[in-house]
């Protein structure tokens, strides 16, 4: 039943996936030998760079650790969290899941920016926090913000899958459990953990990768302390990039890769793993319920830590200019003021309409591409394991890895600091995401339709998109929310291949690329002070996804797999 | 002995009613209907897998209601086994007994003495991934036996199980209930398969107990049109079709039909044979009347033949 259209209707995705991830990874490591001189030629250094990070260079000891604290507190922590919120969520209901994943719905770098607003010690709640003594230390320049921040961008992730474990318990096994009068808190330790070992694993792994690569809270919080102190390979091999010094940029990255690819083989090792977690001594714990209070209380605070935050950005953004930078910080406004968003949105404006287009693109063009090509592999099984494995891999692998030979083609083809060089590699981070995504959906699909349509004589292409493709609306608008989150909010990308904002004199130039991340970051400046403004753009950067993810909602429980 | 009373439950405007049901000790009970008649919740009632809206539930006389399952003295059996997958099998038949702290060598004792009932000893160090359907199913009634319950509940046992050893299961469970002397409760939509094993049978319909009572008497001798119906081939047509008198609703079974002789002729629209027998129907007075016979009797399709039906047979049921 093999015919050409099959691999035909894959190509665009894998032409793109193989010429833009394999060739950089290939460059990264060549490159990582050589070092650029003082005047732009690159020169043949053999091992040196590698030398350099691990012996000589006066920040690599810092670096490595701070890498290390990342990886390894940003999944402890959010485990640790997310277990009895999944627990309380399936107690109490899973509607309350959509607002708990919102953390993971908005720009990392408006994260970053409201967390450290929000514990500033002069104008932020820091400034209460450390009058009653709670903090000690100054909250901007300890590494545990940063971490902070990971847990809570990382905790949607780890409550989703663990919460997905928990349902995906047979009710019968659940029954047999209570058949066998092991309930309550003794059920959850000695079947429901032991069950969902492979989804503890999944999410470690997942929110590891989360703390390895983390990214924009380090940049934020960098413009708030000053360089080096929070530092970590992900941010440090960006600044060397950023200075020129593509060698050892790419030295740090092959590193990274080399780490980021220990961990997807981890996590695809847990997605088919059959270890379970077994406790010992689970026939002393009580044989009861929790009280339905502790699922509350527990509700509540995850509730409290995802809103908090906002609540206080919110709550700046509509303060008057005088009252924003006021020790002590108000907590609520003494009246309502719209400057900052008249601020934020004529400033802004460039930027916003950047971030719109490349988002609006990137999310069609994406979900079209990795759909025709997520349901040869799932149906046809196109490229067998391994296409999928690379796919997997991707997924699990950061953009930072691309910068520095995407840097280079971009300049390359005369396209940097324009529409186009983000359109052109934005796709490398949600290709991969939205492949696995639809394969994963298509696998509840029923192919007989597109045979149906074969046999009321469509060709193959032609039965897909007439047929296929629109039967697929709610895997299309998941695996869509996904592209559009990722491509409205990353900041990495545009830093590394635009200079200016958007030519508004000029729009049909579509050149100055810099997106609303950006904007966010550089009003995000101690010496701007510019914080109304900032947040007020934080707020605006909520809204395009929230609006999505609110209109995709739906269609998220059918492909999470609502029971 | 098991009492229900008034027992009611309702979902999704789908209502089970049962006015008072009887169960005594020691018996093969089992509860057969089509599939959506409410056999299963049933079962769930009982098993205290689902609180009623109304009506009572006594063990031995004793109300539980209210009782949680655990509380119930039930063992139960689920369709699709419902084994602990982490768990190995000694584990998983240990499950209800470590859970009340018996001391281990009693554990033991009592787990071994329950897998060489079921023929299952040289199996405990398995997981259950590494076992057949049928050997699943052993574990799962060890599990559900090895605390020595008042009720065994089983739900659609033989459901997942190969038709070549269907029977094999079949007579196992049976010889079993027989062995233990237990209550069993066994759901089923297979009218052969609950005619085979139940000491008593309670037909359920569309949320209604339709009839109990003992296999033979449902089937020869129903009181209702349904259980009829629903136990075997049947033959249902007005009194006045046959010349007899009265104006409600005859039944008769193929094999009560006579062919060879007798008062009626028609014409045989169909031949079926089917191994032991062969089912012919006869297209007679705009009816059409199935006849079991011999299978070795010649007749072909488009035949005309004489037949007639045993008088003593015949059920009369309001029309």
């Amino acid at each position: 039943m093999r015919d050409k259209h099959i691999l035909f209707l894959a190509l665009p995705a894998l032409l793109y996936l193989f010429s833009f991830t394999l060739y950089p990874i290939a460059s990264n490591f060549v490159l990582s030998f050589y070092e650029r001189t003082y005047e732009g030629a690159l020169r043949w250094v053999g091992p040196g760079n590698y030398v350099w990070l691990f012996s000589r260079d006066p920040y690599g000891g810092l670096i490595l650790w701070n890498t290390l604290l990342y990886s390894v507190t940003t999944p402890a922590i959010s485990i640790a969290l997310a277990l009895p919120i999944a627990v309380a969520l399936k107690r109490l209901g899973g509607g309350w899941l959509v607002l708990i994943m919102l953390p993971a719905f908005i720009p990392a770098v408006t994260a970053a920016m409201a967390w450290y607003l929000m514990l500033n010690p002069l104008y932020g709640l820091g400034y209460y926090l450390m009058q009653a003594g709670l903090i000690k230390a100054n909250p901007l320049s300890t590494i545990w913000t940063v971490v902070l921040i990971d847990v809570w961008r990382a905790l949607p992730t780890a409550v989703l899958i663990t919460y997905s474990g928990l349902r995906s318990i047979p009710r019968s096994v659940e029954e047999a459990a209570m058949a066998d009068g092991v309930i309550g808190i003794r059920k959850f330790f000695a079947v429901d953990l032991p069950l969902i070992t492979p989804h503890i694993l999944a999410a470690f792994v997942l929110t590891a990768l989360t703390g390895f690569f983390t990214f924009d809270p380090i940049y934020i919080g960098t413009a708030q302390v000053g360089p080096r102190l929070l530092d970590n390979l992900a941010y440090y091999s960006f600044e060397k990039f950023a200075s020129g010094e593509f060698g050892y940029a790419a030295t740090l990255i092959v590193v990274m890769t080399a780490v980021g690819t220990l961990l997807s083989l981890a996590y695809m090792k847990a997605l088919s793993a059959r270890a379970v977690l077994r406790l010992p001594g689970v026939y002393r714990l009580p044989n009861r319920e929790a009280p339905k209070a502790l699922h509350v209380a527990v509700l509540a605070a995850a509730l409290a830590f995802v809103f908090i935050p906002l609540a206080w950005l919110v709550s700046i953004s509509v303060k008057p200019p005088s009252e924003i930078i006021h020790v002590p910080p108000t907590l609520f406004p003494s009246k309502l003021s719209l400057d900052n968003y008249r601020l934020a949105l004529t400033d802004g404006l460039p930027f916003f309409l950047m971030s719109l287009y490349v988002a609006v693109i990137n999310t069609v063009v994406t979900v079209l591409v990795a759909a025709s090509a997520a349901y040869q592999m799932r149906v046809h099984n196109l490229g067998g394991w391994p296409l999928t494995a690379y796919i997997l891999y991707l997924m699990t692998t950061p953009s930072l890895l691309y910068i520095v030979p995407l840097y280079l083609v971009v300049r390359g083809l005369g396209v940097y600091n324009t529409l186009w060089a983000l359109v052109l590699t934005y796709p490398i981070m949600t290709l991969p995401y939205a492949i696995w995504i639809l394969y994963n959906y298509y696998s509840g699909f029923n192919r007989q339709v597109e045979e149906a349509a074969m046999a009321d004589g469509m060709t193959r292409s032609k039965a897909f998109f007439k047929v296929v493709l629109p039967l697929s609306r709610n895997g299309l608008s998941v695996a869509g929310l996904y592209a559009f989150m990722f491509s409205w909010g990353i900041l990495i990308f545009p830093l590394a291949f635009s200079s200016t904002p958007y030519d508004l004199a000029n729009p049909l130039s579509f050149s100055g690329a810099q997106t609303f991340s950006i904007y966010i970051s550089m009003l995000m400046s101690p010496v701007t002070m510019s914080y109304g403004e900032v947040s007020a753009a934080g707020v605006v950067s909520i809204i395009p996804p929230l609006i999505y993810l609110l209109a995709a909602r739906n269609n998220l429980e059918k492909v999470w797999g609502a029971r | 002995m098991l009492l229900l009373k008034g027992l009611k439950r309702s979902f999704r405007g789908f209502t089970l009613y049962v006015e008072e049901l009887e169960i005594p000790d020691n018996s093969y009970v089992v509860l057969l209907g089509p599939s959506g008649s409410g056999k299963t919740t049933l079962l769930r009632l009982v098993a205290g897998l689902e609180t009623p809206d109304a009506g009572a539930i006594y063990i031995d006389g004793r109300d539980v209601t209210k009782s949680p399952v655990w509380q119930r003295d039930v063992g139960i059996v689920f369709q699709n086994y419902a084994l602990y997958p982490h768990l190995t099998v000694f584990n998983n038949i240990a499950m209800p007994l470590k859970n009340r702290k018996l001391p281990k060598e009693e554990v033991a004792k009592r787990v071994r003495h329950i897998a060489e009932i079921l023929d299952i000893q040289d199996q405990l160090e398995k997981y259950p991934h590494q076992l057949s359907g049928g050997q699943q199913q052993r574990v799962a009634l060890a599990r559900a036996l090895v605390k020595e319950p008042r009720v065994l509940l089983l739900d659609e046992p033989l459901s997942n199980i190969d038709a070549r050893l269907r029977l094999e299961v079949r007579g196992f469970l049976k010889s079993l209930q027989r062995r233990l002397g237990t209550t069993v409760i066994h759901v089923t939509h297979d009218q052969e398969e609950a005619m085979a094993l139940g000491d008593l049978l309670v037909v359920i319909n569309n949320g209604r107990i339709e009839e109990v009572g003992p296999p033979s008497q449902l089937y020869s001798r129903p009181r209702s049109l349904f259980v009829f119906n629903f136990l075997g081939l049947s033959n249902v047509l007005p009194a006045s079709r046959l010349g007899l008198s009265g104006g409600e609703l005859i039944g008769f079974r193929p094999e009560d039909v006579v062919v060879g002789g007798g008062r009626y002729t028609g014409k045989v629209a169909r031949v079926e044979y089917l191994g032991p027998y062969k089912v012919l129907e006869i297209a007679f007075n705009d009816v059409v009347i199935k006849a079991r016979v011999s299978p070795h009797l010649a007749v072909d399709e488009g035949a005309v033949v004489r037949f007639d039906v045993e008088k003593d047979k015949i059920l009369r049921f309001p029309s």
